[in-house]
């Protein structure tokens, strides 16, 4: 059902009074049970339990909010009512956040609920870190970042995958800066501590300063308490204890396989550069723009005439409503846009090779292959991997901060394909995903401006009721939608929901 | 960064040890070349910008320190087509990642003339800091620029840019908004 878009939320009191007002509580009940019990949870500033602040501000103990404010019925979540000290009861409801058709503009602005994020999603469910063939020999690493967390993802000498957190056990300097590279050993340069590609602490120098008690084989490099990997794709999770990558990825693996299956000897190689573009905006902005089949025609105005006068074909109508291409949603916030109806996949570009053609039958039998060949898909896994088939390539979300973000796009190479084909995507990725490209930036100026504009207070709401009447649900959860609808979007803030709420990330 | 080796040899093309050839142009030449070019970008005359070109010129701008960018995708990767196309984009109201538009100021310095490795080239190494104010912010950007400049009979400029290759110091960096053109 929706909500009235004026309507304003409602601050919870702690006598449990619910204000005489019809509006999102009520609409949220629409949501699906999967969200849990509600679980009202302080979202407290960096500064620990006895510190919580102003989501906006992140300040600790003078933050002048609280949500359980007396003094109105109503109330904008973030107004400004300076009650002293009641520091202990400001809290967040993360339903008052998140409505089946709209998020407050809060997500977008709040320190505090960007920190909560990093504890509850990146450090807590499956994060990508890697590909194999980044660390293919023995003794090669690459280091990235999950959420906050510096880690390294490394190939020992016995071959096996590692992913170490990257901190020294002495005083907490990183023992590796380097983005990629092969090595036995990391060596600290601080006071030279020294670890193996497993992490194994394996020399500590001037040994004879420690007594007795030093331990040092309890001192190795952390290591991530899961990894998994799916085709040579590598996560990791920073929790013990949750479902499997295999239960995480779920329907993904099947959209992954079709994606990957491009390459004539199953599998691909990431080792051909990367782009890298940053913006002063949140990345859920970039999330929720990944698979937004709504706003091509209009922020890409510019690229689909160019790309037309060029090539003549452009995105535009498979990106008009009632095209035939879908927009689509499934398990915990992964999410895809499917232009296998509309446009031609490698079909049109590379399948007019025919000895590409010929090896992918080969592997693939005829029928499997026509289906690789005309796929163009573009599939979300939560919380921050993406994948375009059309441009061959995928992309890693780094929320840096609230209000800063980095996107890494990785070019990919189809292992058995012909060399002119990979070299041709790897290169055509310049016209789409670089800080100078003719596509991504006027999508970093959408970011940059919802940024500024979400620092209105007057409206408190961002929207995602688009097609929400005329979703489509398949026999295994799938949601489906057309093309423009706000399907993904919708997916991701269930599974975002779902996460914040649990506090005992 | 291993990359830190590598950087070097991105400079590959200044070779000093090749001798001085016949018909290098003078550095004066050159610099009033490059200050020329400077300032038609600042004064958004891109057009008279692209004139400079040869019909295969290329205008690059590495992410990395590989060469090619069929190994590794370039920040910008254009031939004469996909330039216009770009002054196309810069002059278009609904490019939004230029609306408004950047100001710029091209800064160029250091310039150094070195034979080319084909008959009527010269290869130029100059530095450029490239001052960009939009949206009310002001960035700067250093880079290395190496030109390779051929000889043409027509026109005023007899020598023309076959190819501009930009080194920004930050390349491996993630970078917002190149969408002006360095």
């Amino acid at each position: 059902m929706a909500v009235p878009y004026s309507c304003r939320l409602v601050s919870r009191r702690p006598s449990g009074y619910a204000p005489p007002v019809a509006g999102p509580r009520r609409a949220a009940k629409n949501q699906p049970a999967a969200n849990g019990p509600r679980n009202t949870e302080a979202v407290a500033a960096a500064g620990g339990p006895s510190c919580r602040g102003h989501p906006d501000t992140g300040t600790c103990g003078a933050a002048k909010a609280d949500f359980h404010s007396p003094a109105s019925e109503v109330t904008p979540l973030d107004a400004q009512s300076p009650v002293p000290g009641t520091a202990a009861v400001r809290e967040i409801d993360v339903d008052d956040l998140v409505l089946e058709d709209r998020v407050h503009r809060l997500l977008y602005t709040s320190p505090a609920l960007f920190d909560a994020e990093m504890r509850r999603i990146f450090e807590r469910t499956w994060v990508f870190v890697g590909h194999e063939s980044e660390v293919s020999q023995p003794g090669d690493y690459l280091s990235t970042l999950v959420g906050r967390q510096p880690v390294i993802l490394s190939r020992h000498a016995d071959g096996s995958l590692h992913v170490l957190l990257n901190r020294c056990m002495h005083r907490g300097a990183v023992v590796c800066r380097a983005e990629h590279g092969n090595s036995t050993a990391f060596r600290c340069m601080y006071h030279g501590w020294v670890y193996d590609t497993r992490g194994d602490l394996i020399a500590v120098p001037f040994p004879g300063g420690y007594g007795p008690g030093f331990d040092q084989a309890a001192l190795g490099l952390p290591r991530a308490p899961r990894i998994g990997t799916y085709r040579g794709f590598v996560f990791a999770s920073l929790s013990p204890a949750g479902p499997s990558l295999e239960a995480h990825l779920g329907k993904a693996r099947e959209y992954l396989d079709l994606i990957l299956d491009a390459a004539p000897e199953g599998a691909i190689a990431v080792r051909s550069g990367v782009e890298r573009y940053a913006y002063p905006a949140n990345w859920k902005l970039q999330i929720e723009n990944l698979l937004d089949g709504y706003h091509p025609n209009f922020t890409h105005q510019i690229a689909f005439e160019i790309s037309e006068r060029r090539r003549g074909v452009s995105g535009r109508k498979a990106n008009s409503e009632g095209s035939g291409a879908t927009a689509r949603t499934f398990g915990p916030g992964h999410g895809v846009l499917h232009y296998s109806a509309v446009n031609r996949g490698y079909q049109g570009r590379d399948a007019d090779q025919p000895e590409y053609r010929r090896l992918l039958e080969e592997r693939l039998g005829k029928d499997r292959a026509s289906e690789v060949l005309r796929a163009d898909i573009q599939l979300f896994v939560f919380p921050n991997l993406f994948f375009q088939s059309a441009r061959q390539h995928f992309r890693v979300v780094r929320p840096l901060a609230v209000d800063r973000t980095e996107v890494y796009a990785y070019p990919y190479t189809l292992g058995g394909a012909p060399e002119a084909m990979n070299r041709r995507q790897v290169r055509s990725l310049a016209w789409w995903a670089s800080p100078a490209a003719f596509g991504q930036p006027d999508d970093l100026e959408a970011f940059v401006r919802c940024q500024e504009g979400l620092q209105v207070t007057a409206a408190e709401w961002v929207l995602f009721a688009r097609g929400l009447h005329r979703e489509r649900i398949s026999a295994d959860g799938e949601v489906t939608g057309d093309v423009t609808d706000e399907v993904p979007q919708r997916g991701i803030y269930r599974e975002w929901k779902r996460l914040m709420h649990d506090a005992r990330g | 960064m291993p990359g830190a080796d590598r950087a070097e040899s991105a400079a590959q093309p200044l070779a000093p040890e090749v001798a001085e050839g016949a018909g290098t142009p003078a550095r004066a030449e050159v610099e009033a070349l490059l200050y020329r070019e400077a300032r038609l970008l600042d004064e958004r005359r891109f057009e008279e910008w692209l004139a400079l070109f040869t019909p295969d010129g290329r205008y690059l701008i590495p992410a990395g320190d590989t060469e090619d960018p069929e190994v590794e995708p370039a920040i910008a990767d254009d031939d004469h087509d996909t330039l216009e196309d770009r002054i196309h984009r810069l002059r278009s109201p609904v490019t939004w990642a230029q609306s408004p538009p950047s100001r710029t100021v091209h800064v160029v310095g250091g310039v150094e003339v070195w034979p080319g490795l084909a008959p009527a080239e010269c290869r130029v190494h100059a530095t450029a800091v490239v001052y960009e104010s939009r949206g009310g912010q002001t960035r700067s950007f250093a880079a290395r620029c190496l030109y390779v400049l051929r000889r043409v009979e027509e026109g005023d400029t007899p020598w023309r840019i076959a190819l501009k290759r930009v080194l920004l110091v930050n390349r491996d960096q993630p970078l917002f908004n190149l969408t002006f053109l360095l």
